[in-house]
């Protein structure tokens, strides 16, 4: 008979297998001319950068401030910033994992004396999503078959952006990242800069928490 | 410890003898379940030794515990896992593990079920969408970045020119516009007069500065320009509260005269003093010694003279409070004049 050993999320050697083992370049050589141009600054490199993934870095850091108007500051100081660190890159990640992971720090050193947790805020349905002019309700439940559905479809995902809003930062991160962003375990590790282990603990446990406050729904 | 076998209607109790006091309390799907509150502390670690034979067909299982749970979990680990377990991130054993205490635990299984239904909603949410506008925007930026970098005349990182640019150089730019208006106004103040002379400190350099002590003539006692105190009061009654008007006719501008008339060793002397409702004053700190050891002496002097000559005009003239600290200074400036330069002993 075995006895069942239990395995925990804090065990350091599975981060630390995952650290160590050799890097693997995931670029194609397309790809490492194009961070090539990057690094040498070429406008035109740092144009397509923006086209391919502006959209994706302002979606995530619009998550995680619920503001257009500070999910566009932080988008431009992403890039910003990514300018200044392109020489720097070392092309162990993809360029979108490397993106979001400066966006997270300019989104945390921004809001780290805000104290962000205890701010009130409050979510208008009737708010435009981003910088669009569509609004938060028009958007919902669009396979909905009965208004029914619609409605309480609506007022799910309500809760959700709610309940994300409530949540610690740390797990908000990396529900975002990896559920709504749909990043793998690996790469949200890398843009969160913690090991593997700490981000499996930390969207379990941000998902739990989001079960828990959307029990009624 | 209780030894309770009995089968209660669809629900039973296993009870471990080789576990300290564990009980498992399981139900089946088709009736509400009961589960204590200890259920998720409970080690569900049953050994095939610990169960007898009738137990087991208590418990209505047909094949032996040794071959079904030896890998049993308890429902606390099982939390943790179950977000992976969605995902399919678990290893091949901790996936069958998992999956045996599923089929065997209503509630965990629909815990899981609730973890499915948020991922999908967070999949189905509303993507929030970048404008046209700030991609743009954000394109100009970056060519702004790269162009600043690219032809800048300062040959340093771009994070060191940031430095300069936004904490060096707003010093910078601040401290030369203030000599270019300081050296702008003196040259203003004094191109043309003929007349050397020493302009109070406690008038404010502007369009009101009024000229106090000259030194027209050593002979000429009389000054038929001179102004009286309440007359040059009102020239600046909108700025005597913060700004103590100089009595033309009190010590101070006395004591100017000499200066002027005399040789002022000093460039520049500068001292804080606290002046009175009737005009007299009191040094209260020197900031820019003299050179010449009498000079503060006898500008206290002048400052605590008598009222009938105090250095400043009384605060019912000026319409300010009764006591005010000013700054006094008293500089030597050259200026074009017609008159030959006196020699300096």
């Amino acid at each position: 008979m075995t006895l069942f050993k239990s395995i925990t999320f804090d065990d350091e050697k599975i981060g630390q297998a995952a650290v160590s083992a050799p890097l693997i370049s995931a670029h194609t050589s397309e790809e490492t001319a194009f961070i090539d141009k990057l690094r040498a600054g070429e406008e035109a490199a740092f144009e397509t950068l923006i086209d391919r993934y502006s959209g994706d870095i302002y979606a995530m850091l619009y998550r995680l401030t619920e503001s257009p108007e500070e999910a566009s500051d932080l988008t431009q100081d992403t890039f910003l910033r990514a300018l200044k660190a392109i020489k720097g890159f070392r092309g162990d990640s993809e360029l979108k994992t490397w993106l979001f992971r400066i966006a997270i720090n300019e989104s945390r050193n921004r809001f780290r004396w805000w104290k962000r947790r205890k701010r009130d805020l409050t979510i208008s349905l009737d708010a435009n999503v981003g910088d669009s002019e569509t609004r938060f309700s028009d958007t919902l439940a669009v396979n909905s078959r009965s208004p029914e559905e619609s409605a309480l479809a609506r007022e799910r995902e309500y809760a959700i952006h709610t309940a994300l809003q409530d949540m610690q930062e740390i797990y908000r991160e990396a529900v975002i990242l990896c559920d709504i962003e749909g990043l793998s375990y690996d790469e949200t590790a890398a843009a969160l800069g913690v090991n593997l282990g700490t981000v499996k603990s930390r969207i379990s446990r941000g998902r739990d928490e989001l079960r828990r406050r959307l029990k009624d729904f | 410890m209780p030894n309770d076998r009995s089968r209660e209607s669809e629900s039973w109790v296993l009870e471990s003898r080789k576990a300290e006091n564990w009980r498992l309390f399981e139900s089946t799907s088709n009736i509400d379940h009961k589960i204590t509150e200890n259920a998720a502390d409970l080690k569900c670690r049953i050994t095939a030794r610990a169960l007898s034979p009738d137990l087991q067909e208590t418990a209505g299982v047909s094949q032996p515990f040794a071959s079904r749970y030896f890998t049993a979990m308890k429902c606390s680990e099982i939390k943790t896992e179950l977000a992976l377990y969605a995902d399919g991130n678990l290893t091949g054993g901790e996936q069958s593990s998992v999956k045996a205490h599923l089929d065997t635990c209503p509630v965990c299984r629909q815990e899981l079920a609730d973890l499915n239904a948020i991922k999908a909603s967070l999949q189905q949410m509303a993507r929030p969408a970048i404008s046209v506008s700030l991609q743009d925007q954000l394109k100009r930026s970056v060519r702004t970045e790269i162009r600043r970098d690219k032809f800048s005349w300062l040959p340093v990182s771009g994070e060191m020119r940031a430095i300069f640019n936004f904490r060096i150089m707003p010093y910078a730019v601040g401290v030369m516009a203030t000599v270019v208006m300081a050296f702008t106004l003196l040259t203003a103040m004094f191109s043309g007069i003929r007349d050397r002379g020493i302009v109070t400190a406690s008038s404010p350099l502007g369009s009101d500065t009024v000229m106090l002590a000259t030194n027209r003539s050593p002979l000429q006692k009389q000054y038929p320009d001179s102004l009286t105190a309440s007359e040059y009061a009102k020239t600046r009654l909108n700025i005597s509260s913060e700004s103590p008007s100089v009595n033309p006719q009190g010590a101070l501008i006395a004591l100017t005269r000499s200066l002027v008339r005399g040789d002022m060793k000093d460039d520049e002397v500068v001292v804080v003093a606290d002046v009175f409702g009737d005009g007299l004053a009191r040094i209260a700190e020197v900031i820019e010694p003299s050179r010449d050891s009498k000079a503060i002496v006898e500008l206290q002097k002048a400052l605590a003279s008598d009222p009938a000559y105090s250095p400043f005009v009384a605060a019912n003239l000026d319409k300010r409070s009764d006591s005010v600290r000013v700054v006094l200074r008293f500089q030597s400036v050259d200026v074009r004049t017609g008159m030959r330069p006196r020699k300096r002993r």
